[in-house]
């Protein structure tokens, strides 16, 4: 069966004065209809950008490339920039993560709702309207008739949240991409937004890439993980599998710093994993966690690193056997 | 001219034009109904201060181009120490810079929501 959408071998490249920063080396992955796929990994991992080069909205300055991009059944590398900017908005919707800064200060913000409806349908401005506040209704604003009438800046931070998510739904569109949709609220905000979008994506049956850099909202959330680190994609598989069972170094070094009730003890410090992300800038060689890998062993730094698959769907980028992956968490988790 | 270049590309790369165009709007739109209201703001305002900047401007232009207008009038009549015509002339050119500065502030408060006041 065909995935919604389906990534294989994306590339992002940003020139610089220093050299060529490659954000993105070779990422796939694929979402479903009615599924959460979810991006981890800490800032400047690639996340946002690959996902911006999927729906073409890049920074002028950086160039993508990749091998296929299928979404709906259609070649999209092969799409145009203006037959592209019909399926943005219409079939796939971008939720953005700074509410504050995403809506235009000088629109009402039915104003703006509407406006992602008439440029895709054959509506009039009344359905818009009509279709505007049934929206809002669902996303949970009281009184969403008189809410059109107001200005971004006369809303809170979670009322704005609200408003971007409805705005990516006017179009009902089969895919929905939520770029850190939780960072910029507090967390009783958070809860509450993630169980909106959550019944939203079961009630429409839309595929989501959720974007975050939060462990806690990918195993609320997500069927599928992705953990990226610079650039790469370095574990992916089924949530439950991957809390249960991480193989990669990496993903390990971050279950291993969420602290657990009861078990942490007060004052106690917070696991980190020691080192700083290589620089992204020109070619790499070997693993590309090689510098802050604990296993790391002579191999790490020469050979080329690929993703190892272990069943379908599940594949990890380390040059240890899944064994003896295992047998390292154990290990670090008993002591 | 060069304020409205810089406020463009100041605010083409602002998170709103990325969302307008993850609606999937044509160019033209994002360019004229979402960018250039929000560049044109800073525009307005400058465009009224520098009309002040022309007015005091018109005194220098009439005077050594002897062109009759407020300005020479206005020099000529201190030079004779003609006390209520240069009265009359400070009062009219006060009365024309605050209504030009009013008009700026409502035309910027139409533009822009935010500094609208209830």
């Amino acid at each position: 069966m065909n995935a919604l959408l389906e990534v294989k071998d994306l590339y992002v490249d940003i020139p610089l004065a220093a050299g060529v920063l490659h954000a993105v080396r070779g990422v796939d992955f694929s979402v479903d209809r009615g599924q959460t796929l979810s991006l981890v990994g800490e800032s400047g991992c690639g996340k946002s950008l690959s996902v911006l080069a999927v729906m073409n909205l890049l920074p002028k300055k950086a160039k993508w490339y990749a091998d296929t991009i299928t979404f709906d059944g259609q070649e999209m590398d092969k799409v145009r920039e203006r037959q592209m900017a019909n399926i943005r908005g219409s079939k796939m919707a971008m939720i953005f993560q700074e509410p504050m800064t995403a809506l235009n200060p000088c629109y009402t913000i039915g104003n703006q709702l509407e406006e992602a409806l008439l440029r895709h349908k054959p509506v009039s401005r009344n359905e818009a309207r009509d279709r505007a506040v049934f929206l809002l209704e669902k996303v949970g604003i009281t009184a969403a008739g008189s809410r059109l009438k107001q200005y971004p800046h006369q809303l809170s931070g979670g009322l704005r949240q609200r408003v971007m998510i409805a705005m990516g739904l006017m179009c009902d569109p089969p895919l929905i991409i939520a770029d850190e949709p939780t960072t910029a609220l507090d967390v009783t905000i958070q809860a509450q937004i993630l169980a909106l979008l959550a019944s939203l994506q079961k009630e429409f049956d839309m595929g989501m890439i959720l974007i975050t850099h939060d462990l806690g909202v990918v195993a609320r959330m997500a069927d599928y993980v992705a953990v990226m680190y610079c650039g790469q994609v370095v574990e992916t598989g089924r949530a439950t599998e991957l809390f249960e069972n991480p193989l990669h170094p990496y993903t390990q070094g971050l279950l291993r710093c969420i602290p657990v009730p009861g078990k942490t003890k007060p004052g106690e410090h917070l696991g980190s994993i020691p080192g700083i992300v290589p620089t992204p800038i020109g070619k790499q060689k070997g693993c590309v966690f090689q510098n802050r890998c604990t296993y790391v062993f002579n191999d790490c730094t020469s050979a080329k690193v690929g993703l190892t698959r272990i069943s379908a769907g599940r594949e990890y980028r380390c040059l240890l056997s899944p064994e003896v992956c295992r047998q390292n968490m154990n290990e670090s988790q008993s002591t | 001219m060069r304020l409205t270049r810089t406020g463009m590309m100041e605010v083409l790369a602002s998170d709103y034009i990325r969302t307008a165009r993850s609606k999937g709007l044509r160019p033209g739109p994002v360019l004229f109904k979402h960018a250039l209201r929000n560049a044109i703001i800073p525009v307005v305002s400058l465009a009224f201060v520098l009309f002040g900047y022309m007015l005091g401007g018109a005194f220098v232009i009439e005077y050594v181009f002897a062109v009759n207008g407020v300005g020479f009038l206005a020099v000529r009549s201190i030079e004779r120490a003609d006390l209520p015509v240069v009265q009359a002339i400070i009062l009219l050119l006060s009365v024309i810079y605050v209504t030009m500065t009013l008009l700026s502030d409502i035309l910027n408060a139409y533009l822009d929501p935010r500094i609208r006041v209830k």
